[in-house]
């Protein structure tokens, strides 16, 4: 606190010290004030008026010798034109001196002590987040084909190149993109999610573009998309292989000139975007069936990852059982919990169609069954109603049931589509018919891509 | 009996936080450099320094303002003006020693209401 009035900064800081929480320091003169902001105080408050000095000086000064210190400046001057200067030069607070400077003082303390502690309350939630998405704690295992991906990934954070990844569905293509995005130099700014599947077609140009108020039926006002919410950090696109074509074409747009349009408006606004996209499709097939545009499958591709399917991670399975049975266990407080060789075994024999959110859905299962620290296999459930998974790789099937399993694989990998299935099996569509109707293969209604499946 | 004070007893103890020891703290502040403050505004109007008048005159004015002594909350700030203006008026002496008259007698009661020595 340096004011050259000592009768006036003795009475401010005997106030402000009421709060036990601050510790404070006077000066009434401006060469002893310099020399303790090697201090690094919190908040200092400056009288604009000192004899051989003046706040905008002491303000530059702060700044240089204590960059993280808030100024607030106390004046009897009340010429607004002053304030404003005194803002611009990088004043956190004027304060007028009158009979309520003192509570203005407190509150102004009070706001920025918020400020601090919000400001590292997000520090440490950031470092928090990068820990949580450093590459090797993030993403486990160590498996031959995880390398390769990590390998990858360290090629893709050292840039902003875009990055496309494909896998099963429960691979964990958001986790490798968040993780991309924590260990870039992006990492301070937004990752903005958006999955494109979830959001009906009409609806998703005005979610990543935003639009103006009026610009459609309901716009009662102004809303910035996930393409401004994402400047300097990263969009991920997720299932963009589900993308509507005319929505294609002003994607490519936009990530073509790096800016974009609101909806309803004709400013550009620039933006400087990592993009990342995920899909379970072969988008090259897709384009090759018209329903992904080829310039835009070529604008997206940059560095492309192909995330394994965890029935090629060998003992990756048993080091992501453990790691999601501790968690679990932890977060339950079930005590330690462990597999058996025997569920071991089967886990490594299983084929997981749904990939690493399956395992996770059943071991959390196990340790719920379990009521000892082993998990056994009456604890395990495994989904085997669909043969498939395991029929293709098992030794002790007939050549019918193997067709039947494939067909069915087939079936449910494409959504049912018996069409497109028999084109891609080179097998006439009422061989397949014939088999539903014999119940041979199941056969469930086709999933609309904005609704959860049901099944009959 | 208050009314007839030149500062405010009560407005004081509200500035001190109601803290009486901290109030004779003040007083004992006031009393050392009040006289200060005024000379050092006589000087520059007698070597015509006008920021020095200025500068002086304003920091008066909040103690002036923090121990509510009204008769001269009007003055200090005509003095205060024509510092910053550089345009001493004619009234100027004559504010001057209304000035010093009244701030010594309010010292003078405040020696005596908080039994500080000279």
């Amino acid at each position: 606190m340096l004011d050259d009035d000592a009768i006036f900064c003795k009475v401010l800081s005997h106030y402000i010290s009421l709060n036990p929480d601050y510790s404070i320091k006077t000066f009434t003169e401006a060469s002893q004030f310099t020399a303790a902001l090697s201090q690094k105080p919190d908040i200092v408050t400056i009288d604009y008026m000192l004899p051989g000095s003046s706040g905008g000086i002491l303000i530059q000064q702060v700044k240089d010798l204590s960059p993280e210190s808030k100024i607030i400046v106390i004046s009897g001057q009340q010429d607004i034109q002053v304030a404003i200067d005194l803002f611009k030069k990088g004043a956190h607070d004027y304060i007028m001196k009158d009979k309520d400077t003192q509570q203005r003082l407190w509150m102004s303390i009070q706001n920025i002590r918020e400020t601090i502690s919000l400001k590292k309350e997000v520090e440490h939630l950031q470092q928090e987040v990068e820990k949580k998405y450093d590459f090797q704690k993030a993403v486990i295992g160590n498996s031959p084909v995880l390398k390769q991906v990590f390998a990858l990934m360290e090629k893709a954070v050292s840039t902003s190149i875009t990055v496309s990844i494909s896998g099963e569905t429960g691979t964990g293509k958001e986790l490798i993109a968040k993780s991309i995005h924590f260990n870039s130099f992006r990492k301070k700014h937004s990752f903005v999610p958006v999955n494109v599947a979830a959001i009906p077609k009409e609806l998703l140009e005005s979610e990543l573009f935003g639009y103006e108020k009026g610009a459609f039926t309901g716009a009662a006002s102004r809303r910035i998309g996930k393409f401004e919410e994402a400047h300097k950090g990263t969009l991920f696109l997720d299932e963009i292989g589900e993308m509507d074509l005319a929505i294609q074409a002003k994607l490519l747009r936009a990530l073509q000139e790096k800016e974009i349009c609101r909806l309803g408006s004709n400013e550009i606004i620039k933006t400087d975007v990592r993009i990342i996209v995920a899909t379970h499709r072969n988008l090259e097939e897709e384009v090759q069936k018209g329903n992904f545009r080829e310039d835009l499958y070529y604008r997206i591709l940059g560095l492309p990852l192909q995330l394994p399917p965890l029935r090629m991670r060998g003992n990756d399975i048993l080091l992501i059982a453990k790691h999601f049975i501790d968690l679990f266990s932890k977060e339950n407080d079930l005590g330690k919990k462990t597999l058996s060789t025997e569920v071991k075994n089967k886990l490594l024999c299983y084929a997981f169609p749904g990939n690493i959110r399956e395992l996770k859905s059943v071991v959390e299962l196990g340790c719920v069954l379990s009521n000892d620290e082993e998990i056994g296999i009456d604890h395990i459930r495994l989904n085997t109603s669909t043969r498939s998974n395991i029929a293709l790789a098992s030794d002790n099937i007939s050549l019918d049931d193997y067709i039947s399993d494939l067909i069915q694989h087939y079936l449910e990998k494409h959504n049912y589509d018996v069409v497109h299935v028999a084109r891609l099996l080179k097998v006439g569509k009422s061989t397949i018919y014939r088999m539903i109707k014999s119940n041979r293969l199941q056969l469930r209604r086709r999933i609309n891509k904005y609704e959860q499946p049901e099944i009959v | 009996m208050n009314n007839q004070k030149l500062y405010s007893p009560e407005s004081l103890l509200l500035n001190c936080c109601e803290d009486e020891s901290f109030v004779h703290t003040v007083v004992a502040l006031f009393l050392q450099h009040m006289p200060q403050y005024f000379q050092e505004i006589q000087d520059g109007v007698a070597t015509a320094n006008w920021y020095a008048v200025y500068r002086n005159a304003h920091t008066m004015k909040a103690s002036i303002d923090l121990f509510n002594i009204i008769p001269l909350k009007t003055l200090i700030r005509e003095i205060e003006r024509q510092g910053k203006a550089e345009m001493p008026e004619s009234s100027l002496p004559m504010q001057l020693t209304q000035l010093k008259d009244l701030l010594y007698d309010c010292m003078k009661e405040l020696r005596k209401d908080y039994g500080i020595e000279n």
